[in-house]
């Protein structure tokens, strides 16, 4: 087992590289001279000594595989550069962002979590019933509906008609700011987490172990709940870690929406500025988060069922 | 034994012979919610083809300051924007926009997918450690973000949507064939093509390919509306089509600006994408069901 998690964690390196090179070549590809976009907004009858004295200054003189390994030393540091609008860290600005978004983004995946898991188990349970159909019907509705355009008529509805929250912004970090952008974020995760939860719980409700504790006279309550859905859920939490995916790039669109002060809003607002290494830091800082936490579900799930071997 | 009961020898006694695909459709025909969407689908499609014909107004041109914000209902059925244009001929005009992102984008996607995952799956070796290098670390990308980057840094514009979310959609595609090949490869028609001295590019177009059909297309019908809904979410941010352009992201953003006085602007195009997407998930998971059940999830 230690020898698989050790072996799951060095395949995350290769990743990584992976990840900090395609960004970085992106970003350099089409961009554009760097320095023409630093002095951009300076004098601009620069003579050419001090346009090359802030090439040096931002080591943009070297090789470009110089440029990408030194990028790569400093980002194990957790450097990744400077704003080329604020002059100031780009991980310090990342760094003072993580809790808006931690905080928006958890509700909406514990929201979606508890929401679908329990709507999709019972809509199995009752298979064909009125309420699997209207779960069903909901959670594809749920799937289907855009984002921005949720909340969007969430902000008509409850703000602008009915003034019940307010329509936008972080406030002192009252409830009544969170409610709307993390329905909004939370909405389609819940609706993949119950039609997962539903399909996986039909796959093992037929198993002849269910059929037992049937048999054994167990109440139908202790049978879906402690003996179904325990088997049910590896599935389930395999989707959660894809939906992670979700929760990130949905996070860009809400929090610019709700004007949350995030990270997602800090990559939209940092494009506009043509920031690039503020696009580049945040862009990385997303996949890694995902990369890392689609290894520890990997894990948690190795861990869990016995059926899968450490090979 | 009771033959009459199955399928096959039913089909045999009526003297037809079907195919896998006849079979599929057979089922498929009988599901509510697929036919559903799939009826809404070339509903949309139709709308898109015949637009010039079916939009009361031109969608750019027909502009007159003094209609900004005129609600719905009269000469305007669902309202003008800011610039005084229908929102009906803008939404109708939308649909070509998006119908076209989801089909040009699925078509990159499926011909890049396709050709590298039949190569990584059949050959292996440092080919396959190659491609799949490469889509896992641009899978490893959550969701739209790499997609948001590639604009970011090529700047808005159709053309460039194109690109970014074909780039951004083919590895799904790759892995699904390159898995489906890997599965097939040892089987005995794969050997017995083989042993009767069939070449590579034979089996790969003859053999293996046609196995695959059925996964990638139901990975290309959801993967249509995914491209729809990213297209918009781009354009949403501002990073896709831009304006005059009618397409249905781009109407939402600025729509969003009028919210207070304009409800409707934010409404209909919304609805638009909703309905769009809303009926290729239905119709993707009829087909999920008919031709690849293993996919489910």
């Amino acid at each position: 087992m230690l020898g698989y998690i050790s072996r799951r964690f060095l395949q995350l390196i290769p990743i990584m590289l992976g990840i900090t090179l395609v960004t970085f070549l992106l970003m350099r590809a089409a961009g554009g001279d760097p320095v023409m976009q630093l002095i951009d907004d300076r004098s601009a009858g620069m003579d050419q000594a001090a346009v090359d004295a802030i090439r040096q200054q931002w080591g943009l003189d070297q090789p470009l595989p110089v440029q990408y390994l030194r990028f790569v030393a400093n980002a194990v540091k957790g450097d990744l550069g400077r704003s080329y609008v604020s002059r100031s860290s780009v991980a310090q600005a990342i760094n003072e962002r993580v809790p808006a978004t931690a905080r928006l983004g958890l509700t909406a995946l514990i929201f979606a979590v508890i929401v679908g898991i329990a709507a999709g188990t019972i809509a199995a349970a009752r298979r064909n019933s009125w309420f699997d159909t209207a779960t069903m019907v909901v959670a594809l509705a749920g799937v289907s509906i855009p984002v921005f355009w949720l909340a969007l008529l969430m902000m008509y509805l409850f703000a602008v008609k009915w003034h019940v929250l307010p329509a936008s912004g972080y406030g002192d970090g009252q409830l009544k700011y969170l409610i709307m952008p993390a329905f909004a974020l939370g909405a389609g995760i819940t609706g993949v987490v119950a039609r997962v939860t539903r399909s996986a719980m039909l796959g093992v409700i037929k198993a002849e172990y269910i059929t037992t504790a049937r048999s054994k006279g167990l109440s139908e309550s202790k049978v879906i709940f402690k003996h179904a859905l325990r088997n049910a859920l590896i599935p389930v939490v395999t989707i959660i870690g894809v939906q992670l995916g979700g929760v990130l790039s949905g996070a860009v669109i809400t929090e610019s929406i709700f004007n949350w002060p995030g990270i997602g809003r800090l990559l939209v607002d940092s494009i506009g500025k043509r920031d690039q290494p503020m696009v580049q830091g945040v862009v990385i800082f997303f996949a890694l988060l995902f990369a890392l936490v689609n290894l520890l579900v990997d894990v948690a799930y190795a861990a869990v069922d016995p059926r899968i071997r450490y090979s | 034994m009771n033959m009459a009961e199955q399928p096959a020898a039913v089909a045999a006694k009526q003297g037809e012979v079907l195919s896998q695909w006849a079979l599929a459709w057979r089922r498929l025909r009988r599901m509510p919610g697929p036919m559903i969407g799939l009826c809404v689908f070339v509903l949309l499609a139709v709308i898109a083809l015949c637009a010039p014909l079916l939009a009361p107004m031109d969608p750019v041109k027909d502009a007159n300051v003094m209609d900004a914000l005129t609600a719905p209902g009269g000469k305007f059925l669902l309202g003008a924007d800011h610039a005084g244009r229908d929102v009906l001929s803008r939404l109708i005009y939308g649909a070509r926009i998006s119908l076209t992102v989801g089909i040009v984008v699925q078509g990159i996607a499926v011909v890049i997918g396709t050709v590298l995952g039949l190569l990584a799956g059949y050959f292996g070796g440092w080919l396959d450690d190659v491609i799949s290098g490469v889509t896992t670390v641009l899978q490893a990308f959550p969701g739209l973000l790499f997609a948001i980057a590639v604009m970011a840094v090529m700047g808005p514009g159709l053309y460039n949507v194109f690109l970014a979310l074909g780039l951004v959609g083919w590895p799904t595609v790759a892995r699904l064939v390159r898995g489906e090949v890997m599965a097939l490869r040892e089987r005995e028609f794969v050997q017995g093509a083989r042993a009767l001295g069939a070449r590579d590019a034979r089996i790969l177009l003859k053999h293996l390919l046609p196995n695959c059909l059925g996964p990638i297309i139901v990975v290309v019908t959801l993967g249509i509306g995914g491209a729809i809904l990213s297209e918009a979410s781009l354009s949403f941010l501002g990073l896709g089509t831009q304006p005059p352009t009618a397409s249905w992201g781009a109407m939402l953003a600025s729509g969003r600006d009028y919210i207070w006085e304009a409800p409707w602007l934010t409404l209909y195009p919304g609805l638009a994408i909703f309905v769009t997407i809303l009926s290729l998930n239905l119709l993707g998971d009829g087909l999920r069901d008919v031709l690849d059940p293993r996919l489910k999830h």
